[in-house]
């Protein structure tokens, strides 16, 4: 009795529109990752669910409950924030009893639960210790202790690991995975970082300025965006995004300022309503590869750079326009005149809207 | 009151949503409405009632501007604020810029800076006239130090007053400006002085450009603060010279205290507050537009 | 100019501040203890020469004549600290919670309070005062001394509550807890610093109170007043005597929390 539905809601802070008409589903007991730049609306739109926010418009239901004008203790949701928020002056064991207390519990109840929880998140060594002596990692856990004891409908955390290390993060993570399979409850989750949401979600759901912009699972999101918007937030380094414009010479072929691009005879009927009109070309480092001569582009390399298993080689093909390549075997170096070949299968293009073309 | 709220539907929304924040916040507003704004009211009526009959009637002013000794206490206060005001705020911005130094002895200095704020100001009045008297200790060290040939008589009234008045108050509330300034000198960012000085700017000159500027919203709050309490300005002048020295507080206080004229008291203290929002609204003007917003 | 005669010409220009600030006070404690012939001279010496306990054993023998004030004015600032921080602490702990435009309205509003002379609230409200039997008693007086105080307290609680991260109070109301429950069991309890020294600071200002404690009593002084009729009758000793007395408690206060009057807490009210 979890799922969560948003349906048309607005939130307005004065002239700001922090959510635009927003209309969301959570389907039961699923790992929902909420991911977007900084000021999309994304803790906007946790704190609605929550009822810390009055939402301006629209309805909120929890399970089939509206509860757009509850306050938050009548919503039975747990919520994690980016600076965990422990009170200081309370230990841990009451910092997770908290919720219980307010509730009212019996006594012996509260202890056992506490215990319990501390058990799983083992941090039962630290219960009587204050926050302020416990480490980034021991604080998180706390928190999501103080979130489970109570055994909400719905969880929603608020950009939980960002405040860690790499490490304890990449730790964390999997926790978070594990946590999801034994309680089974539904997870908002909210970041920035589209490592920890490809990662993390069963569906990752792309905001845009108070608008969803997609909701995929997280391997459709990298192979198959709906949008520019999405193609380029998502990836590292990002997609390579030309704007060209579109003819036909025998086959389809896209041009702009020097630069020509032969494609395949089969995207002729998916560009043709777009012909002597413009597109967005895109395709991602790792679907092309830097050849000695040939491909769809040749250019300059300008530098490469290792990231570890791959190396990236920047190619500049022509009026200030660079590309991000894959750079395979050992192709000569900087200020090398090299081809680029893309992968014909993961090209994708976009009209002036940045709505994808499907071809 | 839920049926008249119900037509205005938005209304009833914002005051349900805050129903909290109001409950809470009302009963200071109706105490400081009862308390002030009612006595305010109170006194400005009771400038304009005639002593008999009805009716409204301006004579208690006229009758005021017409007293060479109330024209004496107007020109009293406004050079009593402005001295003073201008000695705190000098005085205030060394000890602020003394104090933001991380010094073990400053720290432990710290108290003895803080120190005049907690003397009750009836006493400042005590300490100051065994100070500035005829025999007081202020001549004997001057006259010791060989400044002075003969004692100065503060208390004698005119110019010398003025300035005693104002350096008694000084004296007392300087603590404050420096606090306000302080507490504006510790914002800020001290990355900011790193790169004064790695751009070669030198100590004047980062303080000209960097502090100054910085500080300029401080500096209109304490102006502010201060400068209301320096017009209101009323135990230190009524200790220390009574009837020989009158500002508008002491006068509206002896009007009513000693001669028992609570038209003409009620009249002055009117004039007074009128006196403060013009100097308010003056000082926004011209030197603060930023405002007490910026502090 | 080079380092040492820098920091020669600063610590000199530091030692005369102290000196300034110091002198007046040591004076007063000086005369309270001293002989008549210490005082009355031609030039009067710079210590102590003939000390004496005299003049404190007359205050304190003088039986109710010493102890009424002294009662009086405590119990009126004790009572005006916990009647001020009663209003203020709910009051500020809303207007921390307004957005910035409602927010800095109010504190504008309870601003303008401060301007108003107290002179020109001090007659009505002692004539009222006399119609309302609360002439001449301790609970009309912390009314009116609520006047002076209100401001300086809200003030310094806006601060402090604005201040209080509103993540914990955002998780308090998640763990189920209402606005109610949440304030006394998260942010009362984090803020207590601050609203001791917004009550310390309510009371001193009720300590040194003037003018509506002269208009507002007739028959029971407050220790302000008491002295102001030492000083015009000329009583020399009487008066540095009070006056010592009067300092001492608002001195400890001063002293037992500079640690904590920070400079923000003047301003913290007032930034956005």
């Amino acid at each position: 009795m979890a799922e969560v539905k948003l349906e048309k809601v607005s939130k307005k802070f004065g002239e700001l529109t922090a959510l635009d008409q927003l209309d969301l589903f959570v389907p039961e007991g699923k790992f929902y990752v909420i991911l977007g730049p900084s000021g999309c609306g994304k803790s906007t739109l946790l704190n609605c669910i929550a009822g810390l926010e009055e939402v301006s418009a629209g309805r909120v239901l929890l399970g089939c409950r509206d509860v757009t004008h509850r306050p938050p203790y009548r919503r039975n949701i747990a919520m994690v924030f980016q600076n965990y928020a422990l009170y200081p002056h309370l230990s841990v064991y009451e910092n997770i009893a908290f919720g219980l207390r307010v509730r009212k519990a019996a006594r012996e109840e509260i202890s056992s639960r506490v215990r319990e929880v501390s058990r799983i998140l083992d941090i039962e060594h630290k219960l009587n210790s204050y926050p302020r002596e416990l480490s980034g990692g021991q604080q998180q856990r706390v928190a999501t202790g103080r979130a489970i004891v109570r055994d909400p409908d719905l969880f929603l955390f608020d950009e939980p690991l960002s405040n860690l290390d790499a490490k304890l993060r990449i730790e964390l993570r999997g926790e978070f995975i594990k946590l999801h399979q034994r309680l089974g409850k539904t997870i908002m989750y909210v970041t920035h970082d589209q490592v920890e949401a490809m990662s993390l979600g069963e569906a990752v759901v792309v905001l845009r300025e108070g608008r969803v912009e997609q909701i995929s699972p997280p391997r459709e999101l990298y192979h198959d965006p709906g949008t520019l918007f999405v193609a380029g937030f998502i990836g590292t380094p990002p997609m390579n995004v030309l704007s060209m414009e579109v003819g036909f010479d025998g086959g389809p072929v896209l041009a702009e300022e020097g630069i020509r691009i032969e494609l395949p005879e089969r995207f002729g009927s998916g560009l043709e309503p777009y012909q002597d009109g413009r597109v967005y070309f895109g395709f991602r480092p790792a679907a092309a590869r830097t050849i000695k001569e040939g491909g769809q582009m040749n250019g300059r390399v300008v530098y490469t750079e290792s990231l570890g298993e791959e190396t990236y080689a920047r190619v500049d093909v022509g009026s200030e326009r660079e590309v991000t390549v894959a750079r395979r075997g050992d192709i000569p170096g900087d200020c090398a005149q090299v081809g680029v070949e893309i992968d014909e299968k993961r090209m994708f293009f976009f009209d002036e809207n940045g709505n994808r073309i499907k071809i | 009151m839920n049926r008249l709220l119900s037509f205005f539907p938005l209304l009833a929304r914002r005051a349900r949503k805050k129903h909290f924040e109001l409950i809470c916040i009302l009963p200071l507003l109706i105490f400081l409405c009862v308390l002030t704004v009612v006595p305010i009211a109170r006194t400005v009526l009771l400038s304009l009632e005639p002593v008999e009959g009805n009716g409204l009637t301006m004579s208690h002013y006229r009758e005021l501007f017409a007293q060479e000794g109330f024209r004496l206490a107007m020109f009293h206060t406004v050079s009593i604020a402005f001295l003073s005001l201008s000695i705190e705020i000098g005085l205030g911005f060394l000890f602020a810029l003394i104090l933001s130094k991380s010094s073990r002895v400053i720290r432990f200095l710290r108290p003895v800076f803080i120190l005049p704020l907690a003397i009750p100001t009836a006493v400042v009045g005590v300490m100051m006239s065994y100070l500035f008297s005829g025999q007081g200790w202020i001549n004997r060290i001057l006259m010791d130090l060989g400044v002075l040939n003969e004692p100065v008589y503060w208390m004698s009234g005119g110019w010398r007053s003025i300035v005693m008045v104002s350096l008694a108050d000084s004296w007392k509330v300087t603590p404050i400006v420096m606090l306000i300034l302080l507490s504006g000198l510790q914002s800020i960012d001290p990355v900011l002085y790193k790169a004064a000085r790695i751009d070669g700017a030198g100590v004047f000159y980062t303080f000209r450009r960097i502090t100054l500027p910085l500080l300029v919203p401080s500096i209109t709050a304490a102006v502010i603060i201060r400068g209301v309490d320096a017009f209101r300005i009323f135990a230190v002048p009524l200790i220390l010279m009574g009837q020989n020295l009158k500002v508008i507080g002491t006068f509206a206080y002896l009007e009513y205290q000693e001669y028992n004229n609570p038209y003409t008291s009620a009249a002055s203290s009117v004039i007074l507050l009128g006196m403060i929002l013009c100097a308010v609204l003056i000082y926004l003007k011209t030197a603060g537009r930023k405002g007490i917003a910026g502090a | 100019m080079n380092r040492p005669v820098k920091r020669t010409f600063f610590w000199m220009t530091v030692l005369i501040l102290v000196c300034l600030l110091v002198f007046p006070m040591y004076i007063m404690l000086k005369i309270s203890v001293s002989a008549p012939r210490d005082v009355f001279t031609q030039n009067p010496p710079y210590l102590v020469r003939h000390f004496t306990l005299s003049h404190f054993r007359d205050v304190l023998a003088s039986g109710s004549v010493f102890f009424a004030p002294l009662s009086k004015s405590v119990v009126t600032a004790l009572g005006t600290s916990v009647l001020s921080l009663l209003l203020t602490v709910p009051a500020a702990y809303a207007i921390s919670r307004f957005r910035y435009r409602a927010r800095y309205g109010l504190i504008l509003v309870i601003f303008l309070t401060r301007m108003i002379p107290e002179i020109s609230i001090a007659l009505p409200v002692s004539i009222t005062f006399i119609k309302g039997g609360l002439f001449d008693t301790v609970f009309g007086l912390m009314l009116a001394h609520l006047v002076r105080v209100l401001p300086i307290s809200c003030f310094i609680l806006v601060g402090v509550f604005s201040s209080f991260p509103k993540e914990l109070e955002k998780q308090a109301l998640i763990d189920g807890a209402g606005r109610l429950y949440a304030f006394f069991k998260i942010v009362l309890p984090l803020s207590l610093r601050g609203i001791s020294v917004a009550g310390i600071f309510s009371f001193m200002f009720s300590w040194d109170e003037f003018i509506y404690a002269s208009y507002l009593t007739l028959s029971k002084p407050t220790m302000p007043l008491k002295m102001y009729y030492y000083i015009s009758r000329g009583n020399i000793f009487s008066s540095a005597t009070y006056a010592v007395i009067i300092t001492i408690p608002v001195l400890i206060f001063t002293f037992a929390l500079q640690r904590y009057i920070r400079p923000g807490y003047l301003s913290g009210a007032m930034k956005g």
